[in-house]
């Protein structure tokens, strides 16, 4: 429906010479197309030998003869697979439940749900690497879930469990249970919007169905198919979590990700080819693990088809009971959710926190104190890199978005498939490749690296937070402009800039909170010389100090936090009558 | 039996001949850095920003970098930020990689701090600046004599290309409250863990801890413990069976049974802090007193040395070949060997890291600055420390990490 409507205002707009704004359109889809490419290529090499630099002037296969002796490495692979698809099953069923319960019409009912959505949003603004270090808090034998329950049981050492970073990767994949659920959650919510899901709904209950069956009858599988992208995205993430596999996940040996970080620190330089061929293998194990998701999603399918067709109108008893448990288990992760981001600043407050004590010995001011000329410089580069990474991020979607029109669908949607790339792929390998490449000319890392690469990962979820709303304005405003002989670029910063500004704010603060929450492209692109908030993070967890840890993972999420209070605060400033 | 881990006179005379070759070295060392003055180095440094690569796996000593910072900063106008390091071994990384990417000067790494197997692959592969420590004025107050380390890394001599920056010696820490008996050697450290199972954790090499306590094991397991002295060969596996046999026996009573480890020295100590275990170790003997101080352990925290003495050594700082503040660098390196700022690095209350200066050489105002430290009721006495084992030959270190690495992390 939506998609046609938008057809229509396309071919509604005046003809424009379509040779130079094609040809834009196609310098900006060409940015991360290369860059992936010229990553992937320069892991290509390497993996097989060659890397000049380092004296390897020609193709062999010992590189992989190296990898595959490494000590380790199926366990490492088995860790990174078993975290991502138990996450996964979980996060996707998780979110589908709270969807059912929260929003099934695409709007959030009033009451619990309604607090539940506002705890799910707030999860979502919080950076993985925060998260990450409060969870594993919170998990950890001493503690605090240990501690809470020391009030109630005779509790005086902590039990020996070994968790987090236990061998299986199962924290890894709570950590993302909790993390992916609200993404995918809010992917949902925006893509039932596009659903009609209320005329539906009173389809299925005409017809004598109760919503929930209704729900997942008639809406979610139509859902599911439209929040693909970003599924396949968060199993592409789960995969490579560098920053959340550093806090949470096994280190005798690590995920295949860190595994491969940590082969590029190796003092000995021809550690380097195995390191290439790990990404390139990482790269495979990905592509292979997207294949069998979407193989897995046909199966489903076939499996589910005909419980959907049964005609059954009201749940069965096992079936009710069973989104009973979704109910619970779905605020129950909101509230573990909750507990894990509050630990953190609630660490940076105290005094001294010992074991069994529930609270802290609270409040003192001394870790900020301490902690705050150091944090300085890291909060300056991270809000500078963040803020121009944002902007530009705002500026090529919106340049994209307003050169899309005159295409044929079949480039709209390649363009955006190649754009969204880098959120699908393995980003260790191309990122290897991209350092691969700067090492190759020369040149060290920096800013510029770090900026472009962040651009990459930010751009896609920019692009996607904009494409909708600027699909759904209404065209009338522009045509209206336009027959009064304004200019097209004038109409686009003088008519749907302005009315665009609430979904220009979010983008925007999207955008930011996701450059603030990279941790691997800043690593691997810095050379060293840039650090940001979520790099000190995880460079200060294994320091020994948790107050320390509490005020740079606080701040982390404090200052994402504000930029998305400050687009609600544009947008309602913003919100006018004509917009209704 | 002791005799044989002491400093052997072998030892003294390589310290002897490394302090005797210095004026030499500096002699036919390149031009840059003998042209130089102090005073043309201080003039050069003002304004320059120095990328300090120092691990950071310990707050209270990101805390006195920090502190360090500060002062130079106001002192000469030199701007020195802390690239927070997991390893240092990322550091030496980047160095090695920039050599072979050509890029001779204004390389990434200004100053970095550095000691054994690091120290000696960067050295070996000249991507050092120096000799420079003669041009620097407070390492006269070092003597090499009384502190043979300051000149000799893991028994590799410096030659002038690292600074020492603090003494270290592995010392013990047990919870007084929870622990009656210290175990005072590795055979009784297993008796006492089989009795309290999961109470006990060491950092996973390659953290320098863990390896740390891999060599102190390796010093208490093996039969020739002078062997260690030279470079590992084709006999290691055959040196270093009692330690994997000690180790085998030692895993399943680790906490998390030895499937988990810390990360580092600072995480094993929150370990204690949490109550999950009752005994860490640290290399610098005031460490139980400062984070008594920072309320990260309880005050009931005792010191013990095992009886057979305890790995000693010297940790440095050194300047990269291609650093693009190399001035900047090396004032910052003298003020790190100023007396003030030794004797707060070795105040137990904010770090406890003893002094590389050799108290003789001091004027009586600089004396009184160590005099008036606080001690704090968990560092060892000098009688308690005793005189430290020499480090083993660095080239031990990569053998016992992919041993180690081979057997238990796969």
């Amino acid at each position: 429906m939506a998609e046609a409507l938008q057809r229509l205002t396309v071919h509604r707009r005046p003809a424009r010479s379509a040779g130079p704004s094609r040809a834009a359109w196609y310098a900006l889809v060409a940015v991360p197309g290369v860059a992936v490419a010229a990553g992937l290529i320069f892991v290509l090499l390497p993996a097989f030998g060659y890397f000049p630099a380092l004296g390897g002037t020609s193709l062999s296969l010992q590189p992989w003869r190296e990898l595959l002796a490494y000590p380790g490495l199926a366990s490492a692979a088995r860790a990174t697979l078993i975290s991502a698809f138990m996450a996964m099953p979980v996060a996707l069923a998780l979110a589908m439940l709270a969807l059912a319960w929260v929003a099934p019409a695409g709007t959030v009912r009033p009451g619990l749900p309604f607090v539940a959505a506002k705890f799910l949003s707030w999860l979502l603004a919080t950076p993985h690497a925060s998260f990450a270090l409060g969870l594993s808090f919170l998990i950890a034998p001493s503690g605090w879930l240990v501690r809470i329950a020391a009030l109630a049981l005779p509790i005086d050492t902590p039990p020996d469990l070994l968790m987090p970073r236990d061998q299986w990767g199962v924290s890894i994949a709570a950590g993302l249970v909790l993390k992916e659920t609200p993404f995918l959650f809010f992917a949902g919510l925006t893509a039932l919007q596009q659903l009609d899901a209320p005329r539906m709904l009173s389809i299925g209950a005409g017809l004598g169905y109760q919503p929930g069956i209704t729900w997942f009858k008639l809406i979610a599988p139509r859902l599911y198919r439209l929040i693909r992208l970003p599924i396949y995205a968060a199993l592409a993430y789960a995969l490579s979590a560098v920053d959340m596999a550093l806090v949470l996940g096994p280190t005798t040996p690590p995920t295949l990700a860190v595994l491969a970080v940590d082969l590029t620190h190796d003092p000995d330089l021809a550690r380097r080819f195995p390191a290439a061929a790990l990404a390139l293998l990482h790269l495979m194990l990905t592509l292979a693990a997207l294949g069998i998701w979407h193989l897995l999603e046909k199966l489903i399918a076939y499996a589910l088809r005909p419980m959907l067709s049964d005609g059954v109108r009201s749940p069965a008893p096992p079936l009710r009971w069973s989104m009973l448990l979704g109910r619970t288990l779905a605020l129950a992760s909101i509230v573990l959710g909750a507990l894990a981001i509050l630990s953190l600043p609630l660490w940076s407050l105290a005094a001294t926190w010992r074991f069994p004590d529930a609270l802290p010995d609270c409040c003192a001011l001394a870790a900020w104190q301490r902690a705050l000329p150091a944090l300085l410089l890291p909060l300056r580069d991270s809000l500078t890199i963040a803020a121009v990474v944002a902007v530009l991020a705002l500026i090529a979607a919106i340049a994209w978005l307003q050169l899309e029109p005159g295409l044929p669908a079949h480039a709209r949607i390649n363009g955006r498939t190649i754009a969204a790339l880098p959120l699908v792929i393995s980003d260790v390998a191309f990122l290897m490749g991209v350092q691969i490449l700067l090492l190759e000319a020369g040149l060290g890392g920096g800013w510029l690296p770090v900026v472009l690469s962040h651009l990459l990962f930010v751009f896609p979820y920019v692009l996607l937070a904009l494409a909708d709303p600027w699909a759904r304005l209404d065209p009338r405003y522009e045509r209206s402009a336009l027959c009064l002989g304004a200019a097209p670029l004038r109409v686009l910063l003088r008519v749907r800039l302005p009315l665009l500004k609430p979904a220009l704010a979010f983008a925007a603060a999207l955008g930011f909170a996701v450059s603030l929450s990279l941790y691997l492209p800043t690593v691997m692109m810095s050379g060293g010389r840039i650090a940001t908030l979520a790099t000190e993070a995880i460079a200060l967890s294994s320091g020994g100090d948790r107050r320390i840890v509490g005020v740079y993972g606080a701040s982390q999420a404090l200052v994402i936090w504000a930029g998305f209070f400050a687009a609600y605060w544009v947008a309602r400033r913003a919100a006018r009558p004509a917009l209704a | 039996m002791t005799g044989t881990f002491t400093w052997s006179r072998r030892h003294l005379l390589a310290a002897g001949a490394a302090i005797a070759s210095l004026p030499a070295i500096a002699r036919l060392s390149p031009a840059h850095a003998t042209q130089l003055n102090w005073a043309g180095i201080q003039a050069k440094a003002k304004g320059q920003v120095v990328h300090f690569n120092a691990w950071a796996g310990d707050q209270r000593i990101n805390d006195y970098i920090a502190w360090a910072a500060g002062e130079i900063n106001a002192r000469a106008g030199v701007e020195v930020r802390h690239v927070k390091l997991a390893d240092t071994a990322e550091a030496v990384s980047r160095i090695i990689a920039e050599k072979a990417a050509g890029k001779e000067t204004g390389g990434s790494v200004d100053l970095i701090w550095i000691n054994g197997e690091n120290f000696a692959a960067l050295k070996s592969e000249s991507l050092l600046f120096g000799p420079f420590v003669h041009l620097l004025p407070n390492f006269q107050k070092v003597d090499p004599t009384e502190k043979p380390t300051t000149v000799l890394d893991f028994t590799v001599p410096t030659d002038g290309y690292e600074l020492p920056w603090g003494m270290a010696q592995l010392v013990f820490f047990y919870d007084s409250a929870r622990v009656k008996e210290p175990p005072l050697s590795m055979a009784a450290l297993k008796n006492w863990a089989a009795a309290n199972p999961g109470r006990f954790a060491y950092p996973a090499p390659p953290d320098f801890l863990g390896t740390t306590f891999l060599k102190q094991a390796l010093y208490e397991t093996t039969s020739d413990p002078t062997r260690l002295l030279r470079p590992a060969g084709d006999d290691a596996g055959m040196v270093t069976e009692p330690l994997w046999a000690y180790l085998d026996g030692l895993h399943p009573l680790l906490w998390r049974k030895g499937k988990a480890f810390p990360k580092s020295s600072a995480e094993a100590r929150q370990l204690v802090g949490d109550g999950e275990t009752d005994i860490y170790f640290a290399f610098n003997p005031g460490d139980a007193s400062s984070a008594i101080a920072q309320k990260l352990l309880p005050d009931t925290m005792r010191p013990f040395v095992p009886n057979a003495g305890s790995i000693g050594n010297t940790h440095f700082v050194a300047v990269p070949f291609n650093a693009g503040a190399s001035e900047g660098a090396m004032v910052f390196a003298d003020f790190l060997l100023s007396p003030e700022a030794q004797a707060r690095k070795e105040n137990a209350v904010l770090w406890g890291d003893p002094t590389v200066l050799s108290i003789a050489r001091l004027s009586a105002e600089e004396r009184k600055l160590f005099d008036d430290l606080p001690r704090g009721v968990a560092t060892p006495t000098p009688e308690e420390l005793g005189r430290p084992l020499p480090e083993p030959h660095a080239s031990w270190v990569a053998a016992l990490e992919q041993a180690w690495q081979k057997r238990y992390s796969a």
